[in-house]
């Protein structure tokens, strides 16, 4: 039987124990929001008992940080998360104490020790620069290899790609204020972009910019390089990974 | 099918809501399986998965080897529309698979305004929406929840409703419909034999008859062996009744998002409009020993940070100084708190609420009901001003600065005069939070004002509801009163009342007008996003019904009532007498304190309160004997 009286520490507490975590986020599981996802973990997290840090305060809960948020619906291979344990545990009964506890789609692959000193443990936030990214699209016209080489090349030499993106949220009391459209140049983020077809399907491969400036979204990037695209493909039938975040090297002690 | 569905989630909002696998839910083997429940909450996932009745009768239908239960809920319009146009049919989270597959289709009718959403769904389904219509093979539509006691507009679309409590009554239903189906018996036939089991209404085999005035002459059976009057079902030894040890932990937030932790049923007092505290007669309590173990397998189970203890007035639980307490300290370390849904008009419940509450977050809600005392005397609210302002001063004084006041306008004998003493009463509240020196800046009195709606089976039950242009004028006559900083006035929609009140007291020939306002696209109709009187209003029209004879017509002592064949074992003489003691303003104490009001209930159902000692330092000779339960 699982101890199932431990987590919250009266006094602030100084000797823990920070871990990283690799997870996946696919199945049904890629619907949840990051709001949602937060909620899941952090129930998770008491249902395996785990002996977290609770945060200090008038409503403690568990300390948890989180890398970039994924858009709903885009399946995530490798994601991350941090928390800090008031006592050690081997990676692996972690990862399996809290995969015990975890709701289909969702699963805890690797956990990391991360090192004492917190100067030597950036939060994953500052860390994470890039994201990788693999698109499925189901191809309903036709298209040759060259062709699709040639039209990537073609995307990729203009020194602007701009994409509008309608703003929504519109402040209830300021009715009048006005719906602009946000014009966004997207080339500058997009660090690299492959493309291959097979049977049916043709598979893109990019590299997006990730952080609080200058951020570029898979499916922005699809709307751009659909737009003109020669061959008919099944939009609804699009998949998107986020295969993984880097600077690898240094997400991983 | 989940791939059908997938393909359309990302173009609506919230696509967690279709698509199942949160955590604690049951898959069990569908050929294995003998009967399959599809059960249907007729509103968005959000509302329905909050309901604490779903995951009671989600635990005891998946606890049977020969069944099972998954969900289904009203999609919201823009999923619909999809389903529509993509032909997806109805289905359920569990399994995906379209709700024609089950064998029954188990509906909770939680209010009257979700009725179009019952045949929106049943239409969704791709079922005939007339029960009559339905064949041998598809699902059988059931009914339960608190709008089953009076079940009549929608007569014509379920086979079959439950009255009372369903904990039991649902193994009876399964148990007969396993042996019925292996015995290869109809649909009617099944009928027939569940009509016999006690709380079972089947609405087929009654026939209502018509006054030339349009009142109901009689409701009789048609078939040798149907009971007269149906008797609602009533789970004695509460304590002991099912109750789950994991519930559904949706993944998206839904609006009671925490451990539901049910300490009684029913309630002491005897509001005299209000429905529930008649239909869960009588008041029945837990133990805290059983408390504290459900308490903690709960939250074990979910990983939930709040318990909530639940009840219809849970202020008035016997223990429930003990039993906060003990939850407290056993969870606090674990960072889970405990709260209290419903506080009584008194400094007990925001002693109560100080002592659980440590995080101040939200404010404190009271329901004075009434504005004046005559009329919280006329209802039966026995609350006085003293006890609310005592009430908000103590609330102001430890530390909330936000108070919600709940009340009614359109109250039977209401006044003018009384609907300026909610503006004097809430002026006064504001007076308590700055003579406690509540901050200006964060100080707020909300106030939310409903319209009375009369309800089948309350003392009110024979009252009109004032027209909407009085409550429209009175509802204005108040927020000019209401204005100023630190005040917040809410209303609801007369209209919504309106065909609210009319469903409350319909009979059946108001199927007809559901359909038609169906038809014509009204749908949602408890949120007023969704809201279209004018079509109601044209379908009353195009049936030639006058909805003001069911909302706005004062029903005769005398007259042969829609609901008065669904016996809930509170007498009519009872709530005849009551609603003279009303006219009186006469106060009718509380079935509790070993007073008891004599309405009929215990003998007639052969139940009675189940009451808990009371904390042991509360035990004096004066309480002492009046302990009536069995514990």
């Amino acid at each position: 039987m699982v101890d199932f009286s431990p987590i919250l520490p009266q006094k602030p507490v100084n000797i823990f124990w920070r871990y990283r975590l690799q997870f996946s986020k696919m199945g049904l599981a890629r619907y949840l929001s990051h709001h949602d996802l937060i909620r899941t973990f952090t129930r998770a997290v008491r249902r395996a008992c785990l002996p977290v840090v609770l945060t200090q305060g008038f409503n403690p809960h568990p300390d948890l940080s989180y890398g970039p948020p994924l858009p709903v619906g885009i399946v995530g291979e490798k994601e991350y998360l941090d928390l800090n344990l008031t006592r050690a545990l081997t990676p692996a009964s972690l990862c399996s104490l809290l995969n015990d506890a975890l709701p289909e789609g969702l699963r805890v692959n690797k956990a990391w020790l991360l090192p004492k000193r917190p100067k030597d443990r950036p939060s994953l936030v500052t860390l994470v620069r890039r994201a990788a990214y693999q698109a499925k699209i189901p191809l309903t016209g036709e298209i040759k290899r060259e062709d699709l080489t040639n039209y990537i090349q073609t995307f990729l030499a203009a020194d602007e790609i701009i994409i509008h993106r309608p703003l929504k949220a519109v402040r209830k009391k300021n009715k009048k204020k006005e719906e602009k459209e946000k014009k966004q140049n997207i080339r500058p983020g997009i660090f690299s972009l492959k493309g291959q077809v097979k049977a049916k399907e043709m598979f893109l491969e990019m590299e997006l910019r990730l952080g609080s400036k200058g951020n570029v979204r898979p499916d922005q990037v699809l709307q751009a390089f659909l737009a003109n695209f020669p061959a008919q493909v099944d939009l609804e039938e699009v998949e998107i990974i986020r295969t993984g975040l880097s600077p690898l090297e240094s997400l991983i002690p | 099918m989940l791939n059908k569905i997938e393909k359309v989630l990302l173009k609506v909002q919230k696509p967690a809501r279709y698509v199942g696998g949160e955590w604690n839910i049951i898959r069990k083997n569908w050929t294995e399986t003998a009967i399959k429940v599809a059960f249907a909450f007729p509103d968005v996932y959000e509302i329905g998965m909050s309901h604490l009745g779903l995951q009671i009768l989600y635990h005891i239908v998946n606890s049977r080897a020969d069944a099972l239960m998954e969900r289904v809920f009203a999609p919201w319009p823009d999923m619909e529309k999809m389903m529509r146009e993509r032909k997806i049919p109805l289905y359920s989270l569990e399994s995906y698979r379209p709700v024609r597959d089950f064998d029954l289709f188990a509906f909770t009718l939680q209010s009257e305004m979700t009725y179009t959403n019952v045949l929106n769904m049943l239409d969704l389904a791709g079922l005939p929406l007339p029960s009559a219509e339905r064949k041998d093979g598809e699902p059988l539509v059931i009914a339960g929840g608190p709008c089953a006691c009076n079940p009549e507009p929608l007569a014509d679309f379920i086979d079959l409703f439950v009255l009372g409590e369903g904990e039991e009554v649902i193994q009876e239903l399964l148990d007969l419909y396993k042996l019925m189906s292996r015995e290869g018996r109809s649909r009617r036939q099944f009928l027939y034999r569940a009509a016999k089991i006690a709380g079972v209404y089947v609405p087929s085999f009654y026939l209502v008859s018509y006054r030339p005035d349009g009142r109901i002459e009689a409701v009789k059976p048609t078939q040798d062996g149907i009971p007269a009057r149906v008797r609602r079902r009533v789970v004695t030894n509460f304590d002991q009744a099912p109750f789950p040890d994991r519930v559904i932990v949706p993944g998206i937030e839904i609006v009671h998002d925490r451990v539901m932790l049910e300490v009684m049923r029913g309630c002491p007092h005897g509001c005299r409009f209000c429905q529930a505290g008649i239909i869960y007669r009588p008041v029945r309590e837990k133990t805290p020993a059983t408390l504290l173990s459900q308490a903690e397998k709960l939250v074990h189970s979910t990983g939930y940070d709040e318990i909530s203890l639940i009840s219809l007035s849970s202020a008035d639980y016997s223990r429930i100084k003990e039993i906060a307490s003990v939850l407290l300290d056993r969870f606090e370390k674990q960072g889970v708190n405990v709260s209290l849904p419903s506080l009584r008009v008194d400094t007990f419940s925001v002693a109560l609420a100080q002592e659980v509450q440590r995080v101040r977050r939200a404010g404190l809600t009271f329901a004075p009901e009434a504005g004046s005392q005559r009329l919280r005397e006329v209802i039966n609210k026995g609350v006085t001003e003293e006890d609310l302002l005592a009430a908000v001063s103590s609330a102001f004084k430890a530390g909330w600065s936000a108070v919600k006041l709940y009340f009614m306008l359109g109250l039977p004998t209401e006044t003018e005069e009384d609907v300026i003493e909610i503006a004097r009463l809430t002026h006064r509240v504001l007076r308590a939070g700055i003579d406690q020196k509540v901050s200006p800046a964060r100080l707020k009195v909300t106030v939310s004002v409903s319209s009375f709606v009369p309800k089948a089976h309350t003392v009110f039950q024979w009252e009109p509801q004032r027209e909407i242009t009085v409550l429209r004028q009175r509802q204005k006559r108040l927020r000019e009163q209401l204005k100023g900083r630190n005040l917040i006035f809410r209303w609801s929609e007369p209209e919504m009342s309106f065909i609210e009140a009319v469903l409350a007291r319909g009979d059946r020939r108001l199927g007809r007008v559901i359909e038609k306002a169906w038809r014509e696209g009204c749908c949602f109709d408890g949120w007023s996003e969704y809201f279209l009187y004018e079509r109601w209003s044209e379908a009353f029209q195009q049936v030639g019904l006058d909805p003001a004879f069911y909302a706005n017509r004062r029903y005769d002592y005398a007259e042969v009532l829609p609901w008065d064949h669904l016996n809930l074992g509170v007498s009519k003489d009872f709530l005849r007498q009551e609603m003279e003691l009303a006219l009186n303003g006469q106060q009718t104490p509380a079935c509790r304190w070993g007073k008891c009001a004599g309405c009929g209930l215990c003998p007639a159902f052969g139940v009675v309160p189940e009451i808990i000692a009371p904390e042991a330092n509360e035990i004096t000779a004066g309480n002492l004997e009046v302990i009536n339960g069995r514990f």
